[in-house]
């Protein structure tokens, strides 16, 4: 990316290992030399409540926040998260989003449908130019039999797709940290690979 | 072995924070990603600190779940004490002793503190206390005021410190330590959520073994009684005069375009400076600058700052406490200029550089084109309790048992949750402990059938001279003790309850249901997985006359299955019968994240459990009036 300052934007749920995403992104550019911020939240958001990470990179981060409109690149978590943080979004901001929902029980109470993947993209597109969804979840249920490493294969696709540009070793050093690095590493692998 | 995560010592990985870096905070030198709060306590220890005490609260909370971590392998004492004022006065015996010490909280941790804060600085402390105040503008983890707790510190005339970034927090703990000991008075950290939540690159420094053990010398410096206090009161004064000259002389402030010759200057401290320097960047003009980072304010450095411009701004989050300071020291000092703050900036919320721009916008004139957000339609998401909470389960049977008309007192902690759609069983939260007190009013004034809710740790905290009074005083109320054995919103930090402290030590669980009989309530104990024994004993218990406690007594679902996990215990997994099932919705009202639902239009077409969720807590089947959510997956039985 051409500016001084990467901005990106984790938006999920809490549980989903939003901050844990972060931590490995931010690790790993900090391993590649760059100044690195995250602004998280903690405490409210573990209980299945909405949370976004901002994470910032570069020479010199001014200021942990990413402006409205200025993400870079906004990871969805769950489709409704990515439209959560539309704020962040211009038409320049790449978007990516895993495809698999979480419900939110308000919407089964008043019996509303929950938007498909499809019109999600939709709404996206109107405020992106580059709107891209990912069944990471599906694929790495399918592969591992849980969910639990889909974030590892986004981050694959995410460097394989050049939105997060990083070197491959930098990020495996820091998955290598994690409880379950060899499954981490090897959804990775497969997400580098765009593999289903 | 840690009784909560099964963690053992010298384990590689931490509790709570994802990625478990913690066993590196140790080390020496270099530079690491970390988190504000754990650059605190990485500061607390370049500074020789002995002994930590706190109550886990939100912002600050991590700063006491990396003490925990590190305490045993650093060599110093860390507990989490049963309230922040409890706390606030262990820190202080050991900062009397000799030992430096440090206590931290949140704003609403500062207010239960503040009665044995204030009268420290009459005392003074001599190898060094530090005390941190961690504010949350935008209200992230707090939800009963937005409190700015710099006006609070003022009046107890300690000096505060205002880190803007990670970096500053390791540094700036270190000089409070270093001020604390010169001017023999303790001295405060004030933090914001985007300062302690923020992580960033920490160089670090050298870890300094400090001293765990001293001795309490007799002396008549501890005893301030009248006249003497008021002597002190004064001496108080003069030694801020003292602190001012210093902090004068400091080069904790930071100035940005010392040399630019525009008119106009800005004025900011902590995580203001931020969205001030960032703002700059965008406009790529050389603003003058001044980040104050201490209190007493520098006001030889703002007045000479000031002297020459015409226009100033001065920009902070929350209310106008360095506005006014400067204003005034404006007066004093007979300078002409304009002084700009909240004529332009909220006083709630947290500000963010488009705050800062268009504040430069209007003063300015200029025409900074500040990019207008986009929004789309998104259906809103609640937090909730986790699957298998038994909270739910009280809640649920509780309204079974007694109807939605029934007043709820509500209190602090996971289940203030129980405020949102479809449980709505949280009628009033206004502080810890409060739920029981304002209902003990309630019970005086009104007939009403009153049911309050209160967690196990907040029954330590604050509830037991709630409930003595109620007692005492003749109330007529049902109170649920939901216990779930940890204190859980703040991340699984030890009660007096728990059975383990904040060195990861066993000690005696102190029970609940003991106390309260002592206190006189009448008491129960259920497992509010059993629906029908909570249900029945709230039914019972509520139509009986004075203060009846009900303990609902069971783990932290989280918890137990992390454990769980760890330890091989495998729990059933339910599914709902698609023969049995007669869609009549009411394990959706259970409001059970794993429970979902498949529409046509809006007709319910198919009620199904997401089996990764299911934690497998048996109550939905329970509440299925058909019998239609069956173990699809029979293992190896939980623990009860």
């Amino acid at each position: 990316m051409k500016k001084d300052i990467t901005n990106i934007i984790i938006s999920g749920i809490g549980g989903q290992g939003v901050l844990t995403l972060a931590v490995v992104m931010a690790e790993s550019a900090l391993r590649q030399g760059y100044d690195v911020t995250t602004a998280e939240v903690h405490g409210l958001a573990m209980r299945f409540g909405h949370l976004d990470v901002h994470l910032r990179f570069g020479k010199k981060v001014p200021s942990p926040l990413v402006p409205d409109g200025e993400a870079d690149l906004v990871i969805g978590l769950e489709p409704i998260e990515a439209l959560r943080a539309a704020r962040y979004i211009s038409k320049d901001t790449a978007v990516i989003f895993d495809t698999s929902p979480l419900i939110p029980n308000k919407m089964h109470i008043h019996k509303e449908q929950y938007p498909d993947t499809k019109k999600v993209a939709d709404a996206l597109k109107k405020i992106s130019k580059s709107v891209k969804p990912i069944p990471a979840s599906d694929i790495t249920k399918k592969r591992t039999g849980s969910d639990r490493q889909a974030n590892s294969y986004l981050l694959g696709y995410l460097v394989k797709s050049k939105f997060f540009s990083i070197n491959q070793k930098n990020i495996l050093d820091t998955l290598a940290l994690l409880p379950s690095p060899d499954a981490n590493k090897q959804m990775f692998k497969l997400g580098l690979q765009g593999k289903s | 072995m840690c009784m909560a995560c099964g963690r053992k010592a010298k384990d590689t990985y931490f509790l709570t924070l994802p990625i478990m870096l913690m066993h590196k905070l140790l080390q020496k030198g270099g530079k690491m990603l970390l988190l504000g709060n754990d650059a605190i306590v990485r500061g607390a220890l370049e500074a020789g600190i002995g002994f930590a005490a706190s109550y886990p609260g939100t912002p600050s909370s991590e700063i006491g779940d990396t003490f925990s971590d590190i305490a045993k392998e650093a060599g110093i004492y860390f507990e989490w004490s049963t309230n922040e004022k409890m706390a606030t006065e262990a820190a202080a015996g050991a900062a009397f002793s000799g030992v430096r010490s440090m206590t931290f909280f949140k704003h609403f941790g500062f207010n239960v503190a503040c009665d044995s804060v204030y009268p420290l600085p009459y005392i003074g402390v001599d190898k060094g206390m530090v005390l941190l105040a961690a504010d949350d503008p935008g209200g992230w983890s707090s939800g009963q005021n937005e409190e700015d707790t710099r006006r609070m510190i003022q009046t107890s005339h300690m000096p505060y410190l205002e880190p803007s970034n990670p970096q500053e927090c390791k540094d700036f703990i270190k000089l409070a330590f270093e001020m604390s000991s010169r001017f023999k008075i303790p001295i405060f950290l004030r933090t914001t959520t985007r300062v302690n939540h923020v992580r960033g690159v920490v160089k670090l420094g050298n870890i300094v073994k400090g001293e765990t053990r001293g001795v309490f010398k007799k002396g008549k410096q501890w005893n301030t009684m009248p006249p003497t206090v008021i002597k002190v009161h004064e001496s108080l004064h003069q030694k801020l005069q003292e602190i001012e000259k210093f902090s004068d002389s400091s080069d904790i402030h930071l100035i940005l375009n010392k040399n630019s010759k525009s008119k106009f200057g800005i004025i900011t401290s902590g995580a203001s400076f931020n969205y001030v320097t960032e703002a700059l960047q965008k406009l790529g003009m050389q603003i003058p600058v001044l980040r104050v980072g201490m209190w007493p304010y520098p006001r030889g450095k703002i007045t000479g700052f000031i002297k020459g411009k015409r226009q100033i701004l001065v920009v902070e989050e929350l209310e106008p406490i360095l506005e006014n300071e400067v204003k005034r020291m404006v007066q004093e000092h007979s300078i002409v200029a304009v002084i700009h703050g909240k004529d332009f900036l909220p006083v709630s919320g947290e500000l963010r550089v488009e705050n800062v721009l268009g504040a430069l916008n209007s003063i300015l004139h200029l025409k900074i084109e500040i990019k207008k957000s986009n929004s789309l339609s998104t259906p809103s998401r609640d937090p909730t309790l986790c699957p298998g909470c038994p909270h739910r389960a009280s809640f649920w049977g509780t309204k079974t048992a007694v109807g939605k008309d029934c007043v709820f007192g509500g209190d602090i902690g996971c289940y203030i949750l129980g405020i949102f759609e479809p449980i709505e069983m949280q009628d009033f939260i206004v502080s810890m402990g409060a739920g029981t007190g304002i209902s003990h009013g309630i019970s005086k004034v009104s007939d009403q059938k009153i049911v309050v809710f209160m967690g196990d740790s907040t029954f330590f905290h604050a509830g037991i001279p709630e409930i003595i009074n109620a007692v005492y005083n003749k109330s007529d109320l049902t109170l649920l003790v939901l216990d779930n054995r940890i204190t859980a919103m703040t991340g699984h930090q030890p009660h007096p309850g728990a059975g383990f402290t904040g060195m990861r030590d066993p000690s005696t669980e102190i029970s609940i249901a003991e106390v309260a009989r002592a206190i006189g309530a009448q008491v129960m104990t259920v497992n509010p997985f059993n629906l029908k024994q909570l249900t029945q004993a709230v039914k019972d218990m509520s139509q009986k006359k004075g203060v009846k406690i009900i303990i609902a007594r069971q783990d932290c679902r989280l918890m137990f299955m992390r454990n769980a996990g760890k330890k091989g215990i495998k729990v059933p997994v339910f599914q709902i019968n698609q023969e049995k099932c007669r869609k009549c919705d009411l394990c959706i009202q259970y409001s059970c994240p794993a429970i979902h639902l498949e529409l046509k239009g809006k007709k319910p077409v198919r009620y199904y459990i997401d089996e990764e969720f299911c934690w497998g807590c048996t109550v939905c089947s329970q509440v299925c009036p058909f019998g239609a959510i069956e173990v699809v997956k029979p293992k190896e039985s939980e623990n009860k």
